[in-house]
């Protein structure tokens, strides 16, 4: 009895040595699995002895159970500890199988876009609204009276020249401007007002690369008790500057506009000259004056800039005090109210901007057109 | 208006150069666009007196002349054969440039010595066909005008800059030399000066020779006319017709030119008869009778009708009163006798015959824009000047016809105004200065409360006090006026409530994909017809909208629908191998509305080519989008089967929200994309944005997350072919009603299981109570009353 309690510790021991030596020269999860079935199967030897152990005297049982536990669950944790660290190592190898080409092109995942335009008008009512300005919307089919007579354009006005129009009878037009809008505006509301409005206006005009059918204007006016010329100077300087960058200088030119008066253009030096004086910059790659990648010598002029064309001022909107015919229409008393008026192309503003040089690509949406612009 | 410097010289002294000039010009508001300097490179050509002519002793086909320029007598050898004794001619003694930059040297031709050249005007630079035949070849003759040792580079304008100006339609009276040099002689502090001087005039009164009747002088307030007899008619004289070549008007003959060359120097249009060829030597000044018609001197026959002005002779019309004149009475080779007119006519009458018959002139250009009454007795006077020193012979008088002359407009202007709406505090001196320059009249008294001033006639365009207050402005200069940011009452900027939702959608529609686009808004009304609707009820109307005067075909409606441009805009793209294409515009589209226009804000979608994930774009995609916007804005969408046409008839839906017909989604008809050459499907939805906007949420409130676990089933039903898996849904829902939390229908299967003529829909149920934890027993109990409900409805049996 006390032989085969002997022998059976003895089992355990070398049970316990021989499958820790097993399992610490186990190199895969095979290997393992197997010496767990060898040891902790069903039919393993430790659940053989622990079988055993239940034949044995009760006396001795708990001894030996507690043992053979002991044993089983060293077996265990090594097993369970190895596996793991097996697993690791068999893992880094199938993970080495899975590289990829990591210059391979990634998926294409959707992710839309708004169009320029679209951008633009964002950013200009971004700057009016800062100022105070408040967004209005208009009909795109309009009225004579709201197009063109409200706004001090009789007909046989010879100024109508300047907005040929496609009617669709009844006396309705679609809007040759957006300036409709502050008839509207003005017809609902009393001052102090600041207003922008922008949207699609049309004119009855060849399409070419710098006109369209279709265009977008941003207009925008101010009237309140003693507002001045110079209210406008300063409103629409801040606005060129927040547009084009600070360091622009901005003129003012005498114009014509029936709804407005004193009216002007506004202009700003160009941008994208060199020298401010209408030429390209000097190409740098050319001062060995080799030739170079245009094949023009150092001692020739450059050509002409490509955005201002050698004009240097770049006109990129009309404005004007509000004309007193204009505020009498909506019954504001001109000695009393005086306000301003601003008009500008949306998309001659993106042009100049970009540099793009036909209006056309904006409405064809080419997708590579498109992509450029976030 | 082109503007010769050298004839603006004429009338005001200007030491600036012309550039300088122009940026001046611009700053006072007449926009100059730009100057063109004529200079072709000639210097040192002067008149020379041809006094003896020899033949060459050495060479058969030269010629040995003696020309005297000035205090130099040449001895110059040609080979033109055109010159004799006595002529005048341009010649380039050594030292002079000719045009293309070669430089005269003295040179030995034959063995004798030529110091110069004779000029043919091609040396000179003349565009040659600008020019009269017999002048274009051999040596140029020059008119007896000239005297010897002249510069001509000079006389001819060969040295000449011209302002290009743009003038606004407020100015007439910059459509003339003279304008210009008024403007001018303001800005540079110059003297104007206008003197005409006195002409012979023959024994014979005119009204020997014409009678001439006004029968409306509201529509012709005044008519001048004066005869010439013994008229030669012949090319103009070589600086006359240089002038108007610089102006940009074709020389034509001494007459014509004589009339287009006072138009252009004063502004009013002035026109030329035959005398001879007058019926009845008699001027009516009357409408026109329908029925009646002309032919004008560019060879068209024009109708004539009551709205047109006419002059007429005793029988027919021989002119469009301002517009152009008639064939039959033009001046010709044979012309003896001439009738100037000089008149005013009506604006708007003169415009719309101009409109109305396509007839553009210098002249209707001028007449249009109201001309000046008092113009068109200076105007005659200058032009007989001119034919009478050609030549002609003046009869004695004028006649003079109108009912009264408009006097000079006095407006009030208060100086305290103008510095209020300037923002500026410009001196009362100043203002008065700037104004007197101008030809304003003050009336002496400065006082602050308010000034007189006269108005010129020339300046119709000054009506009220703002008129003269932008006088001050751009002629103080607004370069000179302080900006500032405005005072006052604060006003708070902020989006328009419509366009924050609009962006709103914008950015739903690019986080699921979508490209925006623009499009415009008028296209071809046979394209557009394919997308009207027949049925009462679609989002499309029955009709678009046309436009009455279109430019061309594929501009002459109005959209009524957003889709044609986009399916447009992907036909673009593929023809330019962009394949792969989810794009959408928000826009206006347009319907007749009871003689009225109604437009309506939409939201159209496309989709083409091979989506993310593998595989072609299918009607669930669009219907994905569809979900996923309305979902974002907490709107039902409910789809119904359609009718529509131009979508494949298998797969297109009618969109609904809250019981009415708001949109419609599809896979377009191939038929349809065979036409437009796209040959991959194109699924596209369009939808009204109004009853999104109204009835959208874009504000959204917290809703509490549920604290209570939810119990999920799925249940799959075989159902006939017909029955919809929105059918189901809705019966599914009401049965489930309180604890059915949220029913999604996850697969739709036809195959060999399923009988012919039925599918099997599976449904993903979520069961919750709000207060409490779901028993499993009150879960089967919903679970079963819904399978019940559904079998019995819809014939279903139950799929496990």
């Amino acid at each position: 009895m006390e032989q085969q309690l002997q022998e059976l510790e003895q089992q355990l021991q070398e049970i316990e040595q021989q499958s820790l030596r097993g399992i610490s020269q186990a190199e895969s999860s095979g290997d393992l699995e197997q010496i767990r079935i060898k040891y902790l199967g069903k039919k393993g030897e430790v659940t053989l002895l622990l079988k055993e152990v239940g034949k044995t005297a009760p006396s001795e049982r708990p001894r030996l159970g507690k043992l053979a536990n002991e044993v089983k669950e060293k077996i265990s944790a090594s097993l369970e500890e190895k596996t793991k660290e097996v697993r690791r190592k068999e893992r880094s190898r199938e993970l080495l199988q899975e590289a990829v080409d990591i210059t391979l092109p990634g998926l294409s995942l959707p992710m839309g876009r708004t169009h320029p335009l679209a951008l633009l008008d964002r950013e200009i009512k971004q700057i009016f609204v800062g100022l105070g300005f408040e967004v209005a919307v208009g009909p795109e089919v309009e009225s004579d009276y709201y197009n063109f007579e409200a706004l001090n354009i009789p007909s046989d006005h010879p100024a109508r020249e300047m907005w040929d129009s496609f009617y669709l009878g009844n006396h309705l037009l679609l809007r040759t401007h957006t300036s409709p809008v502050q008839i509207r505006v003005m017809e609902k509301r009393t001052p102090p007002l600041r207003v922008i409005s922008s949207g699609k206006c049309y004119r009855r005009d060849a399409v070419d690369a710098t006109h369209h059918i279709q265009f977008h204007q941003v207009e925008g006016f101010m009237v309140d008790q003693g507002v001045s010329f110079s209210d406008l100077k300063g409103v629409l300087s801040a606005f060129a500057r927040e547009m084009f960058g600070e360091e622009r200088k901005v003129k003012f030119v005498p114009s014509y506009f029936p709804f407005t008066e004193p009216s002007a253009e506004v202009s700003i030096d160009c941008f994208a000259c060199a020298d401010g004086k209408g030429r390209e910059a000097p190409d740098k790659d050319n001062r060995s004056g080799a030739g170079g990648a245009t094949g023009r010598h150092a001692w020739e002029q450059p050509p002409p800039c490509r955005v201002c064309g050698g004009g240097k001022w770049l006109e990129i909107l009309g404005c004007g005090m509000i004309h007193p015919f204009v505020l009498r229409v909506v019954n504001y008393d001109p000695e009393k109210w005086s306000g301003f008026a601003f008009g500008m192309g949306l998309e001659r503003i993106a042009m100049l901007k970009h540099g793009i040089d036909d209006i056309r690509l904006f409405l064809e949406n080419d997708i590579r057109f498109l992509r450029q612009f976030s | 208006m082109r503007v010769p410097f050298s004839w603006l010289k004429e009338f005001v002294k200007v030491s600036i150069p012309p550039d300088e000039l122009a940026e001046k010009l611009s700053l006072a508001g007449i926009a100059v666009e730009r100057v063109e300097h004529l200079s072709k490179g000639v210097s040192g050509v002067v008149a020379g007196k041809i006094q003896k002519i020899e033949r060459h002793p050495n060479a058969d086909r030269l010629l040995l002349t003696r020309v005297a320029c000035g205090d130099e007598l040449l001895q110059v050898i040609t080979g033109a054969q055109n010159v004799h004794e006595g002529d005048l001619v341009p010649v380039a003694p050594p030292g002079a440039t000719l045009a293309g930059g070669k430089v005269i040297a003295a040179v030995e031709l034959r063995g004798l010595p030529s110091h110069g050249m004779l000029c043919s005007a091609k040396e000179l630079g003349f565009e040659l066909d600008l020019l009269p035949q017999e002048q274009r070849d051999g040596v140029l003759v020059l008119s007896p005008e000239f005297s010897p040792g002249m510069d001509l580079s000079v006389i001819l304008g060969l040295s000449d800059s011209v302002f290009v100006l743009e003038v606004f339609a407020n100015r007439p009276d910059l459509l003339s030399i003279i304008g210009v040099a008024r403007e001018v002689a303001g800005i540079l502090g110059e003297r104007f000066s206008l003197t005409v001087p006195e002409f012979p005039e023959g024994d014979e009164r005119i009204e020997e020779a014409v009678s001439v009747e006004v029968k409306d002088f509201s529509l012709c307030p005044r008519y001048t006319a004066r005869a010439f007899e013994s008229v030669r008619v012949r090319p103009s004289p070589l600086p006359m017709a240089l002038r108007l070549q610089a102006a940009g008007i074709r020389p034509v003959n001494n007459v014509v030119d004589t009339t287009n060359y006072v138009m252009l120097e004063y502004g009013q249009p002035l026109h030329a008869f035959d005398l001879d060829r007058m019926k009845g030597k008699k001027v009516v000044v009357r409408r026109g009778i329908e029925g009646e018609e002309i032919v004008a001197i560019d060879g068209a026959t024009y109708p004539i009708d009551d709205r047109t002005l006419v002059i007429a002779d005793a029988e027919v019309p021989i002119a469009i009163a301002g517009v152009m004149g008639g064939k039959e009475t033009e001046i010709s080779q044979e012309t003896k006798a001439v009738l100037l007119e000089s008149a005013t006519f009506d604006a708007s009458t003169v415009r719309r015959a101009s409109l109305r018959l396509g007839l553009r002139s210098e002249s209707s250009r001028r007449f249009e824009k109201s001309l000046d009454p008092h113009l068109a007795s200076l105007a005659s006077h200058r032009a007989a000047t001119l034919l009478v020193s050609g030549g002609a012979m003046a009869r004695k008088g004028i006649i003079d016809l109108y009912e009264r002359l408009p006097g000079q407009r006095k407006i009030q202007l208060r100086p305290r105004r103008i510095n209020f709406l300037l923002g500026t505090s410009i001196p009362h001196e100043k203002i008065k200065g700037v104004l007197e320059l101008l030809h304003f009249e003050t009336d002496g008294k400065l006082e602050d409360l308010g000034w007189e001033i006269t108005v010129p006639t020339s300046r119709r365009d000054v009506t009220e006090e703002i008129d003269l207050i932008e006088e001050v402005a751009r002629h103080y200069g607004y370069g000179q006026i302080q900006p500032k940011l405005p005072s006052g009452t604060g006003t708070s900027g902020k989006l328009h409530p419509e366009e924050e939702k609009l962006r709103k959608i914008n950015e739903i529609m690019e986080r699921l994909g979508g490209w925006q686009v623009v499009s415009c808004s008028l296209g071809d009304p046979s394209f557009y017809h394919r997308f009207l609707s027949s049925s009462e009820g679609e989002i499309f109307p029955k009709e678009v909208v046309p436009v009455s005067n279109p430019l061309r075909e594929d501009q002459a409606a109005l959209r009524p629908s957003l889709l044609p441009e986009l399916l447009d805009c992907v036909r673009r793209n593929l023809n330019m191998k962009n394949l792969n294409l989810s794009i959408y515009e928000i826009g206006k589209v347009f319907s007749p509305n009871d003689g009225n226009v109604r437009e309506s804000l939409h939201l159209a979608f496309a989709l083409t080519g091979s989506v993310p994930g593998g595989g072609n774009v299918h009607y669930f995609h669009g219907k994905g989008i569809l979900e996923a916007l309305f979902r974002e804005i907490s709107l039902d969408l409910t789809l119904l089967p359609s009718t529509l046409p131009f979508f494949h008839p298998g797969r297109r839906a009618t969109v609904l929200a809250g019981g009415s017909r708001i949109g419609l989604l599809g896979e377009i008809h191939p038929d349809l994309l065979d036409d437009l050459d796209i040959s991959q499907a194109v699924v596209a939805g369009e939808i009204l944005l109004e009853p999104l906007l109204t009835s959208g949420k874009f504000l959204k409130s917290y809703l509490a997350l549920p604290r209570y676990p939810a119990v999920t089933r799925d249940l799959a039903f075989t159902v006939d072919e017909q029955v919809t898996a929105q059918e189901l849904r809705e019966a599914i829902t009401q049965a489930g009603k309180p604890l059915l939390e949220e029913v999604i229908c996850f697969d739709c299967y036809k195959g060999p299981q399923i009988p012919e003529g039925k599918k099997s829909l599976a449904f993903s149920l979520t069961y919750r109570a709000v207060d409490r934890t779901l028993t499993e027993e009150e879960a089967n109990r919903s679970h079963q009353e819904i399978m019940t409900a559904v079998q019995e409805k819809f014939q279903a049996s139950l799929r496990t």
